[in-house]
């Protein structure tokens, strides 16, 4: 079977699972017109549907009208992924200027700029601190500090 | 309001915007978004998404010419790269590089350019004006507008969007419910009661729509850039000569620049149809109408003429039903809108009244916007195409960066972070499969408000169902929405008359409208 047939099968499933998150809705014993539960419920079905018509419907295999599609990267997204993991649990921790300019200098690396790691490393710092004048000082936010002193 | 009001009110729109503040405001505009046109990845919707916190303290006219100036500069700044390089900056100049790089391989680069920037400029000016005419008259229209026609109304661009986005509809339906999904995480505004947030505490405020956009198209795309970039060799063209068109560019020109301002406004108008489709229809008129039809494919001036005047006319098209009736057809205009909410404002009639300062100014500055872009993109192109030499791991890793800080700005919590992850992750997915992704933004949206609607007509009519049927215009529209499920039939039709066109498979996904 294609592999868009297992899509359309994925988003039946995924439907029928939103028809059950919507019926944890507690419906009000006080409201008397239209409930929280009504419109998920539609889309819910709305979803399975699309689902099965997709199902019957496939459509052309994207395959045939772009080679690309066919030879992913795998490892690449896998790292990138990982990555993004990493930044988000060491963001606190490590602080907003180490983590970001880690994330800067290994994205790049991981998106092919291979040879060019001190370049990349000289941006990251320059495009991190950058972005921390335009977050703190002009809009307010705060950032983690994390264990550097600034 | 209407009539001859309409001159006055466009003079008090241009006395409105024509401070020092808000022509930076313009400037700023326009070079974002012919930055953002020419790079690829990075696309209106986007940039407006990601612009979202650091406009909060600026006042609305502000912002939003500068957001006029970034959905109108990323269709000029898109032709930049499709020319010159056979790598589309936006979705919507895809048709573009078909005949445009070949132009340029020819040495015709420059004229390739100017009529882009030429035609993008007419286009861009008709556009707008014949936003100016229509608008006031739909919101004149839509002033008896009540909950049951602005549910209808909403339900038809939903549906409209599933016939028209994408090449198939079953997908562009998931696409459209996923972002309908979405939109119903968070606490239920009538009753109070928590949907979909199973005991998660950072999910009573729901899902922001912005961060919809900003996970599939930001994240999503570096995932694919991940995947994809090793294996992609870019072929480039330098600019020589100058960007003059002969007297048979120009006479070859200008019918296409006419047909294709036509068929992009009123493309652009239509939901769920924007300035990709505008293109692609305005290529099929070229290879009908066009004199030079026979080198289509080769290198005809008429194949970039049309295509980037449709593409500028379908973005002026788009803001008719955005501000006239506050109904987003795009993932753009979508993320537009959520600006607009963000003020407290809601687009539509209401807002031409009580705002007519905003709303006419944002029309003057509209016009500005297209004289400034015509000058950047014309004599100050080879700047921009300095631009492309920024190394994209670079380029994509400072998206990447910029959007996780964006959302985690919002909200202190890392939480958002991971949350835009795993939408990243649906973007990369529904790229992977083919799905496209501006309904999704554009169910998220709308999600909330049409259920509002819903709950508000059935309200009126104390839960009588046939409330949508018996008022004339909700009647109507509703038999559109009906009408609306067989424009996957058009679609095929559409589908068979592309095939002639034999589009290659450029690589720009959805960084749609």
């Amino acid at each position: 079977m294609r592999a868009i047939r297992w899509v359309a099968l994925v988003i039946i499933a995924f439907g029928l699972a939103y028809l059950w998150g919507a019926s944890l809705i507690r419906e009000s014993t006080t409201y008397a017109a239209v409930g929280p539960r009504f419109i998920p419920s539609a889309i819910g079905i709305g979803v399975t549907l699309s689902g099965l018509w997709l199902f019957l419907a496939p459509g052309a295999p994207p395959e045939a009208e772009s080679p690309q599609l066919v030879s992913l990267d795998w490892l690449s997204i896998g790292l990138m992924f990982v990555l993004v993991v990493a930044y988000i649990a060491v963001f606190r921790v490590l602080g907003y200027l180490l983590a970001t300019t880690l994330l800067l200098w290994l994205g790049a690396q991981v998106l092919g700029d291979r040879g060019h790691l001190i370049r990349d490393g000289v941006i990251a710092v320059a495009l991190t601190a950058g972005i921390y004048l335009v977050f703190s000082q002009l809009l307010g936010i705060n950032l983690p500090q994390g264990p550097l002193p600034f | 309001m209407f009539g001859g009001d309409i001159w006055a009110n466009l003079i008090n729109g241009f006395s409105v915007v024509l401070t020092p503040q808000h022509l930076l405001f313009v400037a700023i505009g326009v070079v974002i978004g012919t930055a953002i046109g020419v790079l690829p990845g990075i696309g209106p919707s986007l940039t407006i998404s990601l612009l979202l916190p650091v406009t909060f303290g600026l006042e609305p006219i502000s912002a939003f010419v500068m957001f006029g100036g970034i959905f109108y500069g990323a269709m000029y700044g898109g032709s930049t790269t499709s020319i010159l390089v056979n790598t589309p900056g936006e979705s919507s100049s895809v048709v573009t590089a078909i005949d445009g790089f070949q132009m340029a391989k020819k040495g015709r680069g420059g004229a390739a350019l100017a009529t882009a920037a030429i035609g993008s400029f007419f286009a861009g000016t008709f556009a707008t004006l014949a936003l100016m005419l229509m608008a006031p008259l739909l919101v004149r229209f839509a002033l008896q507008f009540g909950a049951p026609e602005y549910f209808a109304l909403m339900l038809l661009a939903l549906s409209a969007v599933t016939g028209l986005a994408g090449q198939s509809a079953p997908k562009a339906f998931f696409a459209t419910l996923l972002g309908l999904a979405m939109g119903m995480v968070g606490i239920d505004l009538q009753t109070g009661q928590p949907r979909f947030t199973f005991g998660n505490l950072n999910l009573l405020g729901g899902i922001d729509p912005v961060m919809v956009a900003i996970g599939l198209f930001a994240v999503g795309e570096v995932f694919w850039a991940a995947g994809t970039f090793k294996r992609t060799v870019e072929e480039t063209v330098t600019l020589e000569g100058n960007l003059l068109m002969n007297r048979e560019e120009w006479q070859r020109s200008w019918p296409a620049w006419i047909r294709g301002t036509l068929i992009g406004f009123f493309t652009g108008v239509l939901p769920g149809a924007g300035a990709t489709i505008a293109s692609f229809l305005s290529y099929n008129a070229e290879q009908r109408f066009a004199k030079g039809r026979a080198d289509l494919g080769k290198g005809a001036i008429e194949g970039v003429a049309g295509p980037e005047a449709a593409n500028n006319a379908s973005a002026g098209g788009a803001l008719v039903p955005l501000l006239a009736l506050g109904i987003p057809g795009s993932a753009t205009t979508a993320v537009m809108l959520v600006a607009f909410q963000i003020y407290g404002l809601r687009p539509g009639p209401l807002l031409f009244q009580q705002q007519a300062d905003l709303v006419w100014g944002l029309i003057a500055s509209l016009y500005i916007a297209n004289l400034a872009l015509l000058v950047l993109n014309l004599p100050m192109v080879r700047m921009w195409i300095k631009l492309l030499d920024v190394p994209k791991p670079v380029l994509y890793a400072g998206i990447l960066t910029f959007s996780l800080l964006g959302v985690y700005s919002d909200t202190q919590n890392t939480f958002s972070m991971v949350i835009l992850l795993a939408l990243g992750v649906v973007g990369f997915l529904l790229r992977r499969y083919d799905f496209p992704l501006a309904p999704v933004v554009l169910g998220a949206v709308l999600g909330p408000l049409i259920e509002q609607e819903y709950r508000r007509s059935l309200a009126i009519s104390v839960n009588d169902y046939t409330v949508f049927f018996t008022r004339p215009i909700s009647l109507v529209l509703m038999t559109l929405v009906a009408m609306a499920f067989l424009v996957p039939l058009f679609n095929a039709i559409w589908k068979a008359s592309r095939r002639g066109a034999h589009v290659p498979a450029a690589d720009v996904g959805e960084i749609e409208d």
